[in-house]
């Protein structure tokens, strides 16, 4: 094969790799919408807290790397379920700018937290594949991107398997399509929605525990609910199937853009594949036609 | 089985229901008529608890019910089919049904409910895998009751089932809940405005007027009254006359 395919079948799967954590974090998001009709400008921040909390079980407490996952997924499930049961279900039934403006007040308090107990340093944690490769003919595949990709995958399955075939995940789209109807139905929406926002967390510390051997452990890893959102609008609003499909076409744009394009076009080109889409399908790539929300 | 007492419910400063009190027997039909905006819809939300009373007592069993979440009603035994077919529109007909037997506590045979409901509403069957907001607005409200009937309500509270459907569907309608109250002994208490059929499928009612209650009875008995013969079965009042009269004449309510 000739190098400047291999190297442009590479960068795909680097940019798979990384769409992956996008589409996974652009997951929760949606997660959260359909739930509770809040988009949660904190979810970046609640990954970045993540990335500094396994950091800390790992070179810290000593941790194994597998376990420090656990607790930190844990963590930040505990805490996305008392945000949504202690702080957003007392704004329920304000307008929707409500729910974005404490959620983004939340972000900054969250990101002011993180910053004082741990300082502005970036760090790195060791995980069980770091500097590892694989060798698929002419291509070196680093292990750290393999395993991002089988996590995104298995929990993707995972999350339609219980939406679609649980009778909890069911009554989680019962009570998101009628309210009022879930309600009378016995369905314990309050409860609900908050263990929504707790599995949403624990996808976020996936995702920050993924990212941050790529990325570095750092405050600028919230960074990525706006590549998330971004990957929301492309794939169509709503949508689960279009979080993921975002998420990828995201994390590839981004990476042919950083070879191919002068310098400064990387983390422009996602926002503007984003425009370009939206000028051909308004709804977004796979968008509700139906939309219930007039 | 149900008593309210004294209820008054509003929605901020507009005072829906101004001191109700009603009473439902075990094994009833029991129909609160009413004209438009008389508070109808706003009384079983209050005894559902999707809104809460402001005043009054709920008590279903000899329990207060009121002040709770609607779920925790629902799990008590008193389940609402809200006005306007709320049903889930993006799950099927079989997840509806599935949906409704949520928070029921023997799980045993719930296939053997959702085959008595086809029974019932045997429309439903032939759509059981089609998403539930394709539906025809009548098989949406088929679903919506037989959802409700799927948690094996002690207390079913209807909210005007015959909204929208023909004069042959509303029929049949009535005449399924008929058949419902007498195959399973559910109580029913149901909020209509076609006071024809209502009078005729309930045991008792109640005439509801500005969040006030203004009669009660059997409804044989409430079928002879003069006003209501008048104004809810249109009745004596003749066409043209019946007009002029209907502006003068007080009614009295005896
Ligand atoms: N959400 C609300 N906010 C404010 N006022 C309301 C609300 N819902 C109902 N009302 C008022 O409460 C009163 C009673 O309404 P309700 O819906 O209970 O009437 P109804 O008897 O069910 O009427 P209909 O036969 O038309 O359904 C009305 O005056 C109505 O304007
Ligand atoms: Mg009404």
């Amino acid at each position: 094969m000739e190098s400047h395919v291999v190297q442009l079948v590479q960068l795909c799967l680097n940019g798979i790799a990384i769409g992956a954590i996008y589409a996974l974090v652009a997951l929760g998001l949606v997660l959260i919408y359909k739930a509770t009709e809040i988009i949660n400008f904190a979810h970046g921040d609640i990954l970045m807290a993540s990335a500094f909390v396994g950091w800390g079980l790992i070179t810290i407490a000593g941790l194994p790397f597998w376990l420090a996952a656990l607790v930190t997924m844990l963590l930040a499930a505990a805490l996305s379920y008392v945000l949504e049961a202690r702080v957003l279900r007392v704004i329920v039934g304000q307008p929707q700018f409500a729910g974005a403006m404490l959620t983004l007040a939340l972000a900054f308090m969250l990101r002011g937290a993180v910053s004082m107990a741990f300082g502005p340093t970036s760090r790195t944690f060791p995980t069980p594949w770091t500097g590892q490769t694989t060798h698929l003919g002419p291509l070196v595949i680093a292990d750290l991107n393999l395993v991002i990709l089988v996590a995104a995958l298995v929990i993707t399955a995972l999350l339609f398997f219980f939406l679609r075939r649980t009778s909890v995940g069911i009554s989680v789209q019962a009570a998101s399509q009628n309210q009022l109807a879930a309600y009378l139905c016995g369905i314990p929406v309050k409860r609900l929605n908050s263990m929504v926002w707790a599995m949403a967390g624990a996808m976020a510390a996936v995702g920050g525990l993924l990212l941050a051997p790529i990325a570095l452990v750092d405050i600028g890893l919230w960074y990525v609910v706006l590549k998330a959102l971004a990957a929301l609008v492309l794939g169509g609003f709503g949508s689960i199937p279009g979080a993921i499909v975002g998420g990828l076409l995201i994390g590839i744009v981004e990476q042919l853009a950083g070879v191919y394009l002068p310098d400064g076009f990387k983390d422009v080109m996602a926002y503007l594949v984003l425009i370009g889409v939206l000028v051909l399908w308004p709804r977004g790539i796979l968008g509700e036609a139906h939309g219930r929300r007039v | 089985m149900l008593s309210v007492r004294n209820i008054e419910t509003w929605y901020g400063p507009v005072n829906a229901i101004k001191g109700v009190s009603i009473d439902v027997a075990p094994g009833r039909i029991v129909a609160v008529l009413g004209a438009n905006g008389a508070g109808k819809t706003t009384l079983l939300k209050t005894i559902a608890g999707v809104v809460d009373p402001f005043k009054g007592s709920i008590d279903f069993e000899d329990a207060t019910i009121n002040g709770l979440d609607p779920d925790v009603v629902a799990r008590r035994g008193v389940v609402l089919v809200p006005e306007g077919r709320q049903i889930f529109p993006f799950l099927s007909v079989r997840e509806n049904l599935q949906m409704g037997s949520f928070a029921r506590s023997d799980k045993s045979d719930i296939q053997a409910d959702i085959e008595r409901i086809y029974g019932w509403f045997p429309r439903l069957r032939e759509r059981v895998a089609q998403h539930a907001g394709l539906l025809s607005g009548g098989e949406q409200q088929m679903l919506a009751i037989g959802r409700a009937l799927m948690a094996r309500p002690k207390l079913l509270l209807l909210d005007e089932p015959s909204l929208g459907l023909s004069p042959l569907l509303t029929r049949e309608i009535f005449h399924i809940i008929a058949r419902i109250n007498a195959e399973t002994g559910t109580t029913i208490l149901l909020v209509e405005q076609n006071a024809g059929i209502a009078l005729s499928t309930a045991h008792d009612g109640y005439i509801m007027e500005l969040g006030r209650i203004v009669a009660a009875g059997t409804c044989a008995a409430l079928s002879e009254k003069e006003d209501v013969k008048e104004f809810y079965l249109g009745g004596s009042a003749s066409a043209g006359k019946g007009q002029a009269r209907r502006w003068k004449r007080r009614k009295t309510w005896r």
